[in-house]
């Protein structure tokens, strides 16, 4: 029964040149804007521009192990070099690293820069997993090689701020899907169509998919495109595109219903916009979408609340590792989102005097 | 012919106000039944009761003999509404306008697409078909208004102000055609300003003021309750005799 008015709010969506601007173009400005203005601070926490030195102390290494660690840095995509002379503070300082780390003769102690401590953490990382493996050899265990790579943390993923804001502004701006049904909405009460929906046996919940599916094509085709043309005009590495498009439109979905749930309460166009647009931007500003979510300083808690962190997240380390924890996590929270946001939805539009189809 | 529509008491009060009070109609199946009154008389509420859009305080409607609002869902396709607005998407053609309206009765498929083709061809529109809505001028819309909800073939067509704004050609093309449809056998409620247009096409014609019907009859009989010469009285003076000069809109 829904399927022409399905179709039919299709077409009056992409007859709409603001959708398309939005869905499309504002994106790829906002990926512009973004990617420049964080271009140097995400710059030092790229993949293989990790550099760090080390101070041999004692009789902490032979020239072998030396190598070793050379060698396995090298594989890990850190430039180790060795120091001597200088106190840690001053190599850090005079020589730009992330980390400097002073080799004892049974202990090791890391010196952090201040302003690189991500990279820090994964030469610490890197340091750790090679000294473990070294005892574990001096001790007469097979270790199998010195060689040694290195995982970086899983919540660090090393990325350029081309691909961290292609991705994020992405799913910042499908977020805004509700802008989609805007004209439709707007039309449907300016000239009483809904008036003409209620003489029809159409139910609240007919209604209510009526908007949801042609707003989630829409913004998932838009978002896809968008995809696409990140990749094209600068770059950007979506890692398994086919999974990355797939949470892109499970998170339009959810930003459907969202958009949907909020219309349905509150009825008015403008008001909805509103409490979308400032939600958004609060799940954007906690979820990584201004200032990247691996420098943020927000509370945990306050991003793991974001659908949008999690949404991130899982598409960027898709982008930088070809994995993620997140995914499921997206995944949960979008279908999450879509049945909670259309429960209330239908309810909200069946209570509604005069909504009642 | 039996009685197509009936309402019992039909009552709605807006918190204290009383808008339409103890209202009891009955429309007979193959009639022009016209409902004229002055503005807030209460004529679009009752138009609202009777489509189900809104909810009678007190009283029922019956349509065919049965309860309307226990029985919706097998009446609601007999029902044609033509609202007063222009209940059309600017941005969708006249097909699709019409192809979207006609579908939310169950109408799919090429059947849907010979009541596309057969409501425009009805309102004249059939050559403008792949036309944007928002390119029409104010009849072809009110035209269109009208085929959009005529496509599931309805036995009652409910007319809420079809010809306000429009020119007198348009005007006339609607009058014509509402004719017509009565004479194919759809009983219509009408709703106007216009007198001539009620005189015209009604064959029976109530006059409500202050949620209450104050006369019922046709064109003649009202006259005749206000004047024994009826050639030398107009409608229009029969209903400004029944419901006062006083300006309502103040």
């Amino acid at each position: 029964m829904i399927r022409y008015l399905v179709k039919n709010n299709i077409k009056l969506m992409y007859r709409s040149i603001i959708n398309i601007l939005l869905v499309i173009v504002m994106p790829l400005v906002f990926i512009a804007v973004l990617s420049t203005a964080f271009n140097d601070l995400m710059k030092k926490y790229e993949e293989g521009s990790v550099k760090a030195g080390y101070i041999l102390e004692g009789d902490a290494l032979t020239e072998e192990f030396s190598s070793g660690l050379k060698t396995a840095a090298d594989e890990a995509g850190i430039e180790f070099n060795q120091y001597d002379g200088d106190s840690p503070e001053d190599i850090i300082r005079n020589n730009n690293l992330c980390a400097v780390v002073v080799f004892d003769n049974d202990s090791y102690t890391v010196y952090q820069d201040n302003d690189s401590l991500e990279m820090a953490k994964i030469v610490e990382y890197f340091v750790n997993a090679f000294y473990e493996n070294m005892m574990a050899y001096q001790t007469g265990i097979d270790t199998g090689s010195v060689s040694l790579t290195v995982e970086h943390p899983s919540y660090k993923p090393s990325i350029n701020s081309t691909d961290y804001y292609g991705i994020v502004e992405v799913v910042y701006i499908l977020w805004c899907a509700i802008v989609c049904g805007a004209g439709i909405f707007i039309s449907e009460k300016k000239y009483r169509i809904t008036k003409k929906y209620q003489v029809t046996n159409l139910s609240a919940a007919q209604l209510y998919f009526a908007k949801l599916l042609p707003m989630a094509f829409t913004v998932s085709l838009g978002s896809i495109i968008t995809m696409a043309l990140t990749w094209v005009l600068y770059g950007v590495h979506w890692g398994k595109p086919v999974l990355s498009a797939a949470i892109l439109i499970l998170s339009t979905c959810a930003a459907s219903a969202f958009g949907l749930m909020v219309y349905s309460i509150f009825n008015n166009v403008v008001a909805t916009i509103m409490v979308v647009f400032t939600f958004v931007w609060f799940a954007g500003f906690y979820g990584g979408a201004f200032e990247s979510y691996m420098f943020s300083s927000h509370p945990q808690r306050l991003k793991n609340m974001s659908p949008l962190y999690h949404i991130n997240r899982a598409l960027t380390e898709l982008s930088c590792m070809g994995h993620s924890d997140y995914i499921s996590r997206a995944a949960i929270f979008c279908l999450g989102i879509i049945t909670v946001c259309s429960i209330i939805a239908i309810i909200a539009t069946s209570l509604r005097k005069g909504g009642k189809a | 012919m039996g009685t197509i529509l009936k309402t019992n008491d039909l009552t709605k009060k807006y918190g204290n106000k009383v808008v339409v009070d103890n209202l009891n109609l009955e429309i007979q199946e193959g009639e022009v039944f016209g409902l004229l009154g002055p503005n807030g008389a209460g004529k679009s509420t009752t138009m609202n009761m009777i489509t189900g859009i809104v909810n009678p305080t007190l009283g029922n409607v019956e349509f065919e003999g049965k309860d309307f609002k226990k029985n919706r869902k097998s009446l609601i396709d007999k029902l044609g509404y033509i609202p007063q607005e222009l209940a059309i998407h600017g941005n969708l053609k006249a097909w699709e306008n019409v192809e979207l309206f006609t579908s939310l009765y169950g109408i799919k498929g090429a059947e849907l697409k010979e009541r596309i083709n057969e409501s425009l061809e009805y309102v004249g529109l059939l050559e403008r078909r792949n036309d944007f809505a928002k390119t029409f001028s104010g009849g072809m819309k009110r035209r269109l208004n009208i085929a959009c909800a005529i496509g599931h073939h309805p036995d009652l067509l409910i007319f809420d102000e079809p010809t306000v704004g429009i020119d007198p050609q348009s005007r006339n093309f609607i009058l014509d055609k509402i004719k017509e449809s009565n004479k194919n056998g759809s009983t219509v409620i009408y709703t106007s300003h216009y007198m001539e247009e009620v005189e015209a096409i009604c064959t029976r014609i109530a006059i409500m003021d202050n949620g209450k019907i104050i006369a019922t009859g046709t064109s003649e009989e009202l006259k005749k309750m206000v004047k024994d010469d009826i050639s030398t009285i107009t409608l229009e003076e029969v209903f400004l005799n029944m419901t006062g000069k006083k300006l309502r809109d103040l």
